[in-house]
């Protein structure tokens, strides 16, 4: 056979072994966009933690998965998010000052501002790997939640500070817009909804570009072995520090988006346990994998909540203040449990398991002969 | 370009006391194969490494042409056209030989982080494939290049390293026994393949091997390693018949053909 | 003078703490490269067990007791968990000790809440007059205690023949199997070990001036982290003076806390990491730790 009768014998199938994915991912994006028209708060809200989440779990993902670099502060960079945005975008109440800038700019400065922050850590994150690298960004959670509570004008201290609401054009993100669609009130929740869900795309579509191309290969022959990506003439320490900084600023946008969805930035949601919390993350869902970090961050993120709202439901919980089980620590032993099952029956992650099951359902003729 | 002439003059290199490198002196002339052998520990692997920038020299110089590279950083080495295979196979065992190969192109592509996440890579990209496509033809990986690196056959990922150091457009192509645990067949193909792309591509070869078929048929000089030290250097057909390589090295009862496993040495 | 005198002896003395902390994490690391992220939380069972028991059966014998619990909780983990992964995907073995240290976590959060149990130690609540010097008498229990304990370790690493299997595999893990030592038992005894460091450390820490048992355990026993980096990884030694630097230095602070009031309240907690990464900026592999040639 000659080479173009077999690319013509193989383009039809290619085609037609892409097609679902696209089909899915079309009804996909079509659930997605109608779901605030029928889903309550409760969910969407979950949605929205989720989406938050799910970003800075990205960008984990590029600098852990792909570069090999351990970090254990992105709850640090997550935090500059949430306070750059609450401080450039709110006002002076009282003891606590803002500059009061519109919410998109003070957005995007803020995410800035975490990249800024992750470059001034470059110089510890470009020469450091494995554990130690771990570890020195160990010490950005406790510098940083100590200075949480300590600059009180910018951060407002231990009680934290409000947030104030998104606005693009004219159109406020909150529930004061009285916009109904099909006879369901736009809220706050439903209008950020649909402004998570862009900036969630983007992100997932900027960091697929990374990973796929000239950077993330680089990354990837870094991680395996430094010397060998040095060879083929990488400038590791450069790299390092630049995955180091994009890491950042999906954290920073993840910031923005947690301090929007809580509508409140306080200290202790930034801590040693968020850090472990996105790794987790990553890895149960697949290292290196955006749609991994996206289903990983999900699931980390519902997890509890799903349990303590079904709590009544479920045998031995119960809800806040009764006697028994508390909901939220059935949610942590749940979640530690899971961790521990996934990681001994499926080590690389649920991505390898989708992966597996494909392979298995797929007709011999198409599978690759090894 | 025309190849470029590689110059060591007393090289010297030490781990905490061990001297591994000892004014060690050679040159290769532009275009020509240099072979460097000597016993396991002789220091071979180490030269190749000082000459990348991996091992900083204690002592000498290395040149290329006139640049002076002796403390130039690796990733600068290897922009001035220096490609390397490693004698402990350096791959990304979970990615495609495709993008193996295409790490290759670091150096001659510019994408960087932003133009990457803007979509702006993609042309170029596309282009160096092409390339890569071709070389990975020319070293008979075309049908593997989806294939998951981890999963190839031994002599498949020697095959590959090859390839992604020609995927570098080197002007000095430097081999860490390239064929190592290959058998007599796959040895001499390889040892073809190193000829055809000296010739086609331009390419000064360095290469260090145990294999003396191998060497014998395709080296134009041969610089013999003993201790660190330079012990004889000249034509294969010298070299074959001088009495300290032979008592040193060749003559040592019946070395076994060089198997990766007792090749490596412990981590 | 005499004030500053006292807080360098106290600083010596959660030093060595830290080291002890520091030891068990870092044999664990070095012997099967897992970062055990359930470590802190080994530590504060350990003190829990230590405080539940020894109202009922005394103070000497619930402190063997809650040593044994840690030090079978450490075997358990490694056989019951980690020996069902692949040993070379440290990866999964370390998301593995995340998943432990939450259902540890949530257990502990669950039994305590915001009470604190005291220790019951015989030596809480005595102090020592040294000269002009008035320690609590824990501090100098921990002097002396802590050094025959590392020194013992030591001993055992270096004289018998565990240490020895330990120490080959630590250097080349494929090598030492090769020549038939059993991964298997360095990585259980490492593990175990591990438990028995982070409960003996705990008793120190939860014994007076502190006032026993609490949640709050965990977060101080973090602070060995950075010990261990400071000093760096590689050697007993740097463990131990890690943990001296982390603790003299943040008694230190913590003690002028007045004069120091620019860099915040409880500036003390956190000193620790300032001192890492400074560290980390002049030495990539820390004060003690060596230099990494990777060979291709
Ligand atoms: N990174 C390193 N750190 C310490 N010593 C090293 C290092 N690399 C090589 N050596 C030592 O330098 C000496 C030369 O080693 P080298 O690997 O260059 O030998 P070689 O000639 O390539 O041997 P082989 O034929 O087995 O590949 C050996 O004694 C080796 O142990
Ligand atoms: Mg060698």
């Amino acid at each position: 056979m000659s080479d173009a009768t077999a690319t013509a014998a193989v383009a039809p199938r290619a085609v037609a072994r892409r097609l679902p994915g696209a089909l899915l991912l079309a009804a996909a994006v079509v659930v997605l966009l109608a779901l605030p028209l029928y889903l309550e708060a409760f969910w969407l809200r979950i949605g929205l933690f989720s989406m938050a989440t799910a970003v800075g779990a990205l960008g984990l993902t590029i600098l852990f998965g792909a570069a090999g670099q351990l970090s254990l502060g992105h709850a640090f960079f997550v935090a500059v998010g949430t306070y750059g945005y609450a401080f450039l975008s709110g006002g002076d109440t009282g003891h606590v000052k803002g500059l009061g800038l519109p919410p998109i700019v003070a957005a995007v400065l803020a995410t800035l501002l975490a990249g800024v922050c992750g470059l001034l850590f470059s110089p510890v994150a470009g020469r450091l790997r494995g554990i130690y690298l771990g570890i020195a960004s160990l010490g950005l959670v406790f510098l940083g939640h100590h200075l949480l509570l300590n600059l009180r004008p910018v951060t407002g201290g231990y009680d934290g500070r409000s947030v104030t609401p998104f606005s693009l054009g004219g159109f406020l993100f909150s529930d004061s817009s009285d916009l109904a669609v099909l006879g369901v009130p736009f809220g706050a929740v439903e209008s950020l909804w649909y402004l998570f869900l862009a900036v969630t795309a983007v992100a997932t579509l900027v960091a697929r570009n990374v990973l796929r191309g000239r950077p993330g290969r680089a990354f990837r022959l870094m991680r395996d072995n430094e010397v060998g990506a040095a060879a083929m003439g990488v400038r590791v320490q450069r790299a390092k520090a630049s995955a180091f900084v994009l890491s950042s600023m999906y954290a920073g946008v993840a910031g923005v988006l947690t301090a929007l969805a809580f509508q409140r930035a306080v200290p202790d949601y930034f801590d040693l346990g968020l850090s472990i919390d996105f790794l987790a993350m990553i890895i149960l869902g697949g290292l290196g994998s955006t749609s991994g970090a996206i289903v990983g961050a999900t699931f980390v993120v519902a997890l509890p909540i799903v349990l303590s709202r079904y709590a009544d439901a479920l045998p031995l919980v119960v809800g806040p203040g009764q006697d028994g089980l508390d909901a939220s620590i059935a949610a942590q032993f749940v979640y530690g449990a899971l961790v521990v099952v996934v990681m001994l029956t499926q080590p690389g992650g649920l991505r390898a398991m989708v992966h597996t099951l494909r392979q298995r359902r797929r007709p011999p003729y198409a599978r690759r002969t090894p | 370009m025309s190849p470029p002439r590689l110059a060591v003059e007393e090289v010297s290199l030490a781990f905490s006391g061990l001297l591994a490198l000892d004014e060690v002196c050679f040159t290769v002339e532009p275009g020509t194969v240099h072979a460097v052998i000597g016993p396991n520990g002789a220091g071979k692997s180490s030269l190749l490494n000082t000459l990348c920038g991996i091992y900083p020299v204690t002592g000498g110089r290395i040149l290329l042409d006139e640049h002076e590279v002796t403390r130039l950083r690796t990733d600068r080495i290897a922009a001035l056209g220096v490609g390397r295979t490693f004698q402990n196979i350096v791959v990304s065992p979970q990615e495609s030989v495709l993008d193996n190969l295409m790490v290759g192109r670091h150096r001659l592509t510019s994408a960087g982080l932003v133009a990457t996440a803007l979509w702006l890579g993609r042309r170029e990209q596309r282009r160096h494939e092409e390339r890569v496509r071709e070389i990975a033809h020319f070293v008979g990986l075309s049908a593997r290049l989806d294939s998951t690196a981890g999963l190839l056959a031994y002599g498949d990922l020697k095959r590959l390293e090859f390839a992604r150091a020609l995927c570098l457009e080197p002007r000095l192509l430097i081999l860490d026994e390239p064929v190592a645990g290959l058998n007599a067949a796959e040895s001499w193909e390889l040892g073809q393949l190193v000829l055809t792309a000296r010739k086609a591509l331009d390419l000064t070869v360095v290469f260090v091997e145990h294999d003396m078929g191998v060497v014998m048929s395709i080296a134009d000089r041969i610089t013999v390693l003993d201790f660190g030290r330079v012990v004889a250097e000249g034509l294969p057909a010298e070299v074959r018949r001088d009495p300290i390589v032979v008592s040193a090295y060749l003559g040592a009862p019946d070395r076994p053909e060089a198997t990766p496993q007792a090749e490596r040495t412990p981590q | 003078m005499t004030r500053l005198l006292e807080l360098l002896v106290n600083g010596v003395s959660l030093g060595l703490l830290y080291a002890l902390i520091t030891l068990g994490f870092v044999i664990v690391f070095k012997a099967t490269r897992v970062v055990n992220f359930a470590h802190a939380s080994f530590l504060l069972l350990g003190v829990y067990v230590v405080a539940s028991a020894q109202p009922s059966i005394g103070f000497g014998a619930a402190a063997l007791l809650g040593l044994a619990v840690a030090g079978l909780l450490g075997l358990a983990t490694e056989r019951l968990l980690l020996s069902r992964v692949d040993r070379r995907n440290h990866h999964a073995m370390a998301i593995l000790t995340i998943g432990l240290n939450v259902v540890l976590t949530a257990e502990l959060t669950r039994r305590l809440g915001e009470s604190v149990l005291p220790l019951g130690a015989p030596w809480d609540g005595h102090v020592v007059k040294l000269g002009p010097l008035t320690l609590p008498l824990t501090v100098v229990l921990t002097i002396v205690a802590v050094p025959v304990l590392i020194g013992g370790l030591t001993a055992l690493l270096t004289l018998t023949g565990w240490g020895l299997a330990m120490r080959a595999s630590i250097a080349d893990a494929e090598g030492a199997a090769l020549v038939g030592i059993r991964l298997r038992r360095v990585s259980a005894t490492a593990w175990v070990l591990a438990g028995l460091l982070a409960t003996a450390a705990g008793i120190g820490l939860a014994s007076f001036p502190s006032p026993g048992v609490s949640l709050s355990i965990e977060s101080v026993a973090i602070a060995a982290f950075p010990a261990a980096i400071i000093g760096g990884f590689d050697s007993l030694g740097g463990a131990i003076a890690g943990g001296l630097i982390v603790g003299v230095v943040q008694v230190l602070v913590a003690g002028n806390q007045d004069s120091l009031s620019f860099l915040g309240l409880g500036a003390g907690d956190v000193v620790a990491y300032l001192v890492m990464i400074v560290v980390l900026l002049w030495r990539p592999s820390g004060l003690f730790g060596s230099k990494e040639f990777s060979r291709v």
